[in-house]
């Protein structure tokens, strides 16, 4: 049996914007949670669209080269 | 003199050789009880065409899968004049091809008093008014009105069914005469349809 997956989309719903994924076009069939967390940090108002929401780690900033003194 | 809402014939009524008429349905259609449905989304350039029917969290619709050379044979649309608007009733016919204890609480019971929306396909692909193809598959049933079941019978000797029951599931006074799921390309709206059905678990 497939690992249940973290994020699920509510059904009906197909995720598409010409800004991810150069427009590819993701269901609750194709969907990883690698995907849906990706796509939730780029557009969090689209949350709504989710029945269950795994963990979202927004893309960690450049380490600073500073030393502290 | 025009009223508010008319709307003024606005394309050739001509057959189009490049997309012929076909009848009937295929053999597959997904039925959803319109209390799941959270919301849907009107064209804006298109009140007939649905870009998305989003479900409530969890819940899910359920596939209709009729065998035989006319799937879902008998199912209509109608005309009804009104006093002051006219409007369209539709109806779906279907066999429900089980029987026992659960088809009766889960799928017959259940139909026989719930309001619903069912999208059939056409097998009729490309609307022959229109310049662009994939929109006239995906027809949706009861979105405006709901379906309610209007007949029922089951005859446990009948040839026909088998002992199946046959019902028929009517709309009535919808404004509109189809409307269709149409979300961006045939693939997407595929794609939708399908997960239309799929385990919210």
């Amino acid at each position: 049996m497939a690992q249940e997956k973290k994020f699920w989309l509510k059904n009906g719903i197909v995720l598409t914007s010409p800004n991810f994924h150069g427009g590819a076009v993701y269901t609750n069939a194709n969907l990883t949670d690698e995907i849906a967390a990706e796509y939730l940090v780029l557009f969090p108002a689209m949350v709504t669209r989710f029945s269950r929401v795994g963990e979202i780690r927004p893309k960690a900033k450049a380490k600073s080269k500073k030393k502290a003194q | 003199m025009a009223s508010v809402c008319d709307t003024i014939l606005a394309a050739d009524i001509i057959p189009n050789c490049e997309s012929p008429l076909v009848k009937g349905f295929e053999a597959d259609g997904v039925i959803i009880p319109r209390s799941y449905i959270e919301s849907f989304t009107i064209s804006s350039t298109n009140p007939n065409e649905v870009s998305e029917i989003q479900l409530a969290s969890g819940k899910r619709g359920y596939k209709c899968i009729q065998q035989g050379a006319s799937p879902f044979n008998g199912s209509t649309q109608t005309l009804n004049v009104g006093t002051y608007a006219n409007t369209w009733e539709s109806s779906v016919q279907l066999l429900v091809p089980t029987w026992g204890s659960t088809t009766a609480k889960d799928i017959v019971d259940a139909l026989s008093n719930s309001d619903n929306v069912v999208i059939l396909r056409n097998k009729l692909k490309n609307d022959g008014a229109a310049k662009t193809t994939g929109t006239a598959e995906y027809q949706i049933f009861g979105l405006q009105n709901g379906m309610r079941a209007s007949a029922g019978e089951r005859d446990a000797n009948s040839d026909d069914t088998l002992g199946g029951v046959l019902l028929t599931l009517t709309e009535s006074g919808a404004p509109k005469s189809g409307m269709f799921l149409v979300s961006g390309t045939a693939a997407t709206t595929k794609q939708m349809y399908d997960s239309f059905t799929a385990d919210p678990t």
